[in-house]
C-alpha cells in the first residue's frame, strides 16, 4: 500500500452535551484521530463509548465543544464549509426505516443530487450508477417499504453515493439487520473502498466485522483506548474485556490453543485461516 | 418428557387473504413448546418466527390449522380468553422503545394495575421483577426510563413483562444493538429465569452464538415452514443446511468443520470456544503422535 493520505484529521476533539447544565456529560474526550483516504476504519467501543458522537462530528452533524476536525483542508466550524463537507463525508445510520424519504427507490436516491441542483441527465446517471454499484439497480422502481433492511440500507448507501462522497460514514448501520443484511451491507462498502476509493468509518460493536477492516480504533469512556490493525488490537483479551468488547471467537479460540502448547502463529482472524494453520502443524497437506 | 404448554398443528396463517398483497406467512407448522425448556427459534428474516409467536398468546389466529396455549385452544372469529394472554409473555424486538412512564416503577406497574391488583400486590410483583432483572427497585424504582441505558431499559421493559408472571417467556431479539457487555447481562439474566424461576422460554435470535449458549432445543423456520428440529448440538453439526438457508454457524464450529472436511476425526456438535480447543487439541495431539511413530 502507498503511503497513506489523509483524508479528515480530528485534533483534540472534545465534546460536552448539556454543557452547564446538571446532566452535563463528556461524551468524547481529547480525541485525535485520522482517516485517510480509500481506508477501511473500524470505529468500536461499547455502549456509551462515545463512538457514535465521534462518528457525527465527521461531517459536522455535531460541532466540536473543543478541539477541531478537518476534512479534506475544510474546518467544519466554518458555516460556510458545511456543505461541501456534508458532500465529501456522507452518513447512513442504524435504523433502516428511519432514513428514507421517497416512495420509490431511485427518487429516494436522487434527492441528494436533486438539491445540488445537477441538470436531471447528470442525476439520472449518477442515481443509476450509484444503485448499480450496490447491486440494486434491478430493484429502482419498487417500494421501498417492501425491501429488506439490508436492501434497504444499500438504498441509504446508495442516496450517499450519488452525492461522489469522499468517505462513508456507517453509524452501526449493520446492528439492526441479520446476518445475511449485515453481510450485504459489508460486502457492499468493502467493494466501494476497492473500485472507488471511497474511505468507510464503519461504527459496531460486532467484532467479527471489525476484524475485516485496515485499521481498529477503540474508543473506551470517551478517549482513544487503542488502535491498530484487527491483528495487533486483536492480540489482548484481557484488555479487550476490560473495555467491554469481545475478542473475535476465532482470536480467542487461537488464545486457548496457544495456551495448551500448540504453537499458533500472528493472530489469526478467520475460521479458514486458523484450521490451514492447525493442519500444516500436523503435517496434513491441504 | 415434561408436557406440552403451547401446540401448533398444521399452523398456517395468511396476511391479506383475497387481496393482491395476499401472502402466507406460515404454512402447516407443527411444533410442541415443552414446558420447562428454553428453545431457541430461528430463521432469515421472513422465515415466520414473529408471526409464529404471535399465536402463542392470541395476538394473531390461525388462518388454518389449530393452537392450544396450555390446553386452551385459540380459535379463529373468539375472542381470546384474557388469561391465555398473561400464560404467555412477549418481547417485542427493541422493546425499549414501548417504555413509556415517568418512573420506571410506573412502567413494570402498568401490567399488574391494569390486572385491578391491590397497591401491595403490585409492589411486591414490581419489585420481584426488578430484581429478577438485576436492577435494585430501590435505586431504580424512582428513576425515569429514559435516563438508563440501553441495556438497563432493555431489562426494564422484561420486568413489565415478568410482572404479569407468565409461564411462557418469548423474546425477540433481546440482544439486538446491544454491546457485547450488555449482551451478556441479559443473557444471564434470561439463563437465571429459566433455570431457577422454571420459566419456559422461546429465545428468537439471528446470534447462532446466544442459541447455542442458552437453549437445549433449537427450531428452525424457512419460508414458513420448520426446517429443522432437534437439539443444538445436533443442529449445528448440519451447518450446511443451515448454510443453505443464510444461516450462520457458531465460528468455532466453523473451524471443527474445515479440519474434519481434511480428513481430522473431530467432533463438530462443540459449540463454545473451550469446547473446541479441548477437542482440537485431542485430536491434533492423538495425530501428532500418529504421523511420527508412522515416520
Amino acid at each position: 500500500m502507498s503511503q497513506p493520505v489523509p483524508l479528515i484529521e480530528v485534533h483534540h476533539l472534545t465534546h460536552v452535551y448539556h454543557a452547564g447544565t446538571p446532566q452535563e456529560v463528556r461524551a468524547v474526550h481529547d480525541v485525535s484521530l485520522t482517516v485517510h483516504r480509500g481506508e477501511f476504519l473500524a470505529l468500536v467501543g461499547g455502549n456509551g463509548s462515545g463512538k457514535s458522537t465521534l462518528a457525527k462530528h465527521l461531517n459536522a452533524l455535531l460541532l466540536p465543544t473543543e478541539g477541531r476536525v478537518v476534512v479534506d483542508g475544510l474546518d467544519t466550524r466554518d458555516p460556510h464549509a458545511l456543505w461541501e463537507i456534508r458532500r465529501k463525508v456522507g452518513m447512513v445510520f442504524q435504523n433502516p426505516d428511519n432514513q428514507i424519504v421517497a416512495t420509490v427507490v431511485e427518487e429516494d436516491v436522487a434527492f441528494g443530487p436533486e438539491n445540488l441542483g445537477l441538470p436531471p441527465e447528470e442525476i439520472a446517471q449518477r442515481v443509476e450508477e450509484a444503485l448499480r454499484t450496490v447491486g440494486m439497480l434491478e430493484h429502482r422502481r419498487r417500494e421501498p417499504h417492501l425491501l429488506s433492511g439490508g436492501q434497504k440500507q444499500r438504498v441509504a448507501i446508495a442516496g450517499v453515493l450519488a452525492m461522489r462522497p469522499q468517505c462513508i460514514v456507517l453509524d452501526e448501520a449493520t446492528t439492526m439487520l441479520d446476518p445475511e443484511g449485515r453481510r450485504e451491507v459489508l460486502r457492499t462498502a468493502h467493494r466501494l473502498r476497492e473500485q472507488e476509493g471511497i474511505a468507510v468509518v464503519h461504527i459496531t460493536h460486532n467484532m467479527e466485522e471489525a476484524a475485516q477492516a485496515d485499521r481498529v480504533v477503540v474508543l473506551h469512556e470517551g478517549r482513544v483506548a487503542l488502535e491498530g490493525t484487527p491483528r495487533e488490537v486483536f492480540r489482548d483479551v484481557q484488555r479487550l474485556r476490560r473495555l467491554r468488547l469481545d475478542l473475535p471467537e476465532v482470536a480467542e479460540l487461537s488464545g486457548c490453543l496457544r495456551q495448551r502448547g500448540i504453537p499458533v502463529e500472528g493472530q489469526p482472524l478467520d475460521p479458514e485461516e486458523l484450521a490451514a494453520q492447525l493442519l500444516r502443524w500436523c503435517g496434513v497437506v491441504v | 418428557m415434561s408436557d406440552p404448554v403451547v401446540v401448533c398443528e398444521g399452523l398456517t396463517h395468511v396476511y391479506l387473504r383475497g387481496t393482491p398483497f395476499e401472502s402466507v406467512a406460515l404454512r402447516g407448522v407443527d411444533l410442541v413448546v415443552r414446558r420447562g425448556e428454553c428453545l431457541g427459534l430461528v430463521g432469515p428474516t421472513g422465515s415466520g418466527k414473529s408471526t409464529l409467536v404471535q399465536h402463542f398468546n392470541g395476538l394473531l389466529r390461525p388462518t388454518e390449522g389449530r393452537v392450544w396455549v396450555d390446553g386452551v385452544e385459540i380459535r379463529p372469529g373468539t375472542a381470546v380468553v384474557r388469561e391465555v394472554r398473561r400464560k404467555v409473555g412477549l418481547l417485542f424486538q427493541y422493546p425499549e422503545h414501548q417504555l413509556f412512564e415517568a418512573t420506571v416503577f410506573d412502567d413494570v406497574a402498568f401490567g399488574p394495575r391494569n390486572l385491578g391488583l391491590d397497591p401491595e400486590e403490585v409492589q411486591e410483583r414490581v419489585r420481584e421483577s426488578l430484581e429478577w432483572v438485576g436492577l435494585d427497585p430501590d435505586r431504580f424504582g424512582p428513576r425515569s426510563p429514559f435516563s438508563l441505558s440501553g441495556g438497563e431499559m432493555r431489562r426494564v421493559a422484561i420486568a413489565g413483562v415478568l410482572a404479569m408472571r407468565p409461564q411462557v417467556l418469548v423474546l425477540d431479539e433481546p440482544t439486538a444493538g446491544l454491546d457485547p457487555e450488555g449482551r451478556r447481562e441479559i443473557l444471564n439474566r434470561v439463563r437465571d429465569l429459566h433455570r431457577k424461576a422454571a420459566l419456559t422460554v422461546v429465545l428468537i435470535s439471528h446470534s447462532m452464538d446466544d442459541v447455542a449458549r442458552l437453549c437445549q432445543r433449537v427450531v428452525v423456520l424457512h419460508r414458513g415452514q420448520v426446517f429443522l428440529d432437534a437439539p443444538v448440538r445436533e443442529a449445528f453439526a448440519q451447518s450446511d443446511r443451515l448454510r443453505s438457508i443464510g444461516l450462520d454457524v457458531p465460528r468455532v464450529t466453523d473451524v471443527l468443520l474445515r479440519l474434519r472436511a481434511a480428513g481430522l476425526p473431530v467432533r463438530c456438535d462443540r459449540l463454545t470456544v473451550e469446547e473446541a480447543c479441548e477437542e482440537i487439541v485431542r485430536v491434533l495431539q492423538g495425530n501428532r503422535r500418529w504421523s511420527s511413530s508412522e515416520a
